[in-house]
């Protein structure tokens, strides 16, 4: 069955803060601060790059979808389907 | 942007980096920061001592380093500097004066895309330009642009320091960064370094302050880093920071290591440490006047309708001309409306 894992699309880097993310584009040097709760983006997006949501609980949380949605439409997050 | 989070949390580390990695220079400009410019290169960190705190920016997650001067590319192992930033991810945005830019170099620049190169020019023409930054300066500055535009490099800014003296050429210098394909960048005149000596001469007017705060509301894609919050209008509000970043989102590294909070504050009262001897991260954490900084509250300000535009202004410009770093920005477009300066005041 298909699954989205989560990447950081190119030109954009990503760092936790106490807040949240902090995200910069190295396009236009432009900081994107995205409030959120510790441990819901885990550690493997900035240390590998990607990150498998089902990692997180294995279940489907329908407020953890829409938040990742929301970053992949402000082009701080782009899913793509693996099987 | 939140930006609202900043005045009340303290990042883990800066965002970017003010690293003045030599403070050589070629010029003599009359507003310069630099108090003077030094002859050799004693003081300044080795490479490999630029390497290991490199190392240190990608560990605590800098992203970008802004690296200035004095003139960078007096700097022979500039291009190892840039190279290695880029091999850790960083990018660089380097502030030259572009008389030391040739074909050769701005074809390695092109062949970079993680760095941003700013050229300061000070005058839409030649006169005006070398009044301020020194006799053929503007021929060898323009002579840059125009290599690095016929390599094909794309992310140049070109910076005008706004001053009394070149007021009336803003937009023209506009027009000659669109010429070129690059983007305008206008940055506030401090008095800090040798600029206190020609504070008087050179800072705005206050109709200037007027007409320029109406000049950037109209052209919105003139870039003004954190220069001018102060007197930008609401509509420009999510176009930069709308507060001080010093010790909040950025720092400054001058050429032998030290740490203050920004360019403007590098007094001996605002040290934080020295990258030599302490890593970054602990200076940002722990430093006192970083600290001191972020608790900063201006409280003649508090009340003041623009506030949340600029949350009080430039610490910097207040410290210099009022010798209170809580005093609310003398430019701030609050302070110049007020009905007339009483005789004998400094600003």
């Amino acid at each position: 069955m298909d699954k989205v894992i989560y990447k950081l699309p190119c030109g954009i880097m990503v760092r936790r803060e106490a807040f949240g993310l902090l995200f910069y584009n190295v396009k236009d040097t432009n900081l994107t601060f995205v409030k959120l709760d510790g441990g819901l983006i885990p550690d493997s997006l900035w240390e590998k790059g990607f990150f498998d949501p089902e990692d997180r609980c294995g279940k489907e949380d329908p407020k953890y979808n829409q938040l990742l949605q929301e970053l992949v439409k402000r082009g701080l997050l782009v899913g793509t389907r693996t099987s | 942007m939140e930006q609202e989070r900043l005045s009340s949390g303290t990042l883990s580390a800066p965002v970017n980096v003010t690293w003045e990695i030599t403070g050589r220079c070629n010029l003599d400009c009359r507003h310069c920061l630099s108090a003077g410019a030094a002859r050799d290169h004693a003081g300044e960190m080795s490479l490999e001592q630029c390497r290991h705190f490199i190392d240190h920016l990608k560990g605590i997650r800098v992203f970008q380093v802004n690296i200035g001067g004095g003139e960078p590319f007096l700097r022979e192992d500039l291009w190892e500097i840039l190279d290695y930033c880029h091999l850790k991810g960083i990018v660089t945005c380097v502030s030259t004066n572009g008389t030391m830019l040739d074909a050769g170099a701005a074809g390695k620049l092109a062949r970079m895309p993680l760095t941003y190169i700013q050229i300061s020019i000070d005058g839409a023409v030649q006169e005006t330009n070398d009044r301020i930054r020194g006799e053929g300066s503007y021929a060898r500055a323009l002579r840059g642009v125009e290599c690095l535009t016929r390599q094909g490099f794309r992310n140049l800014s070109l910076n005008t320091v706004v001053l009394r003296d070149n007021f009336k050429e803003i937009h023209d210098l506009y027009r000659l960064a669109r010429f070129y394909g690059a983007k305008t960048r206008l940055s506030r005149f401090r008095p800090a370094g040798r600029a206190r000596d020609t504070w008087q001469e050179y800072h705005l007017t206050k109709q200037q302050i007027l007409e320029l705060s109406a000049y950037l509301s109209e052209f919105k894609d003139v870039l003004t880093g954190d220069s001018f919050f102060s007197i930008t209008a609401e509509d420009r509000k999510n176009l930069g920071l709308n507060m001080c970043g010093a010790a909040r989102m950025t720092c400054c590294v001058a050429p032998d290591g030290s740490v203050y909070p920004c360019a403007f504050l590098q007094e001996s009262d605002f040290y934080a440490g020295n990258v030599l001897e302490q890593p970054l991260a602990e200076i940002w954490r722990r430093a006192g006047s970083f600290n001191l900084l972020r608790s900063l509250r201006k409280e003649a300000c508090a009340a003041c309708p623009r506030f949340d535009l600029c949350h009080g202004g430039c610490p910097a410009v207040a410290f210099f001309l009022k010798r209170e770093l809580n005093s609310p920005d003398p430019e701030c477009l609050r302070q110049i409306s007020e009905p007339e300066e009483k005789p004998g005041e400094v600003y």
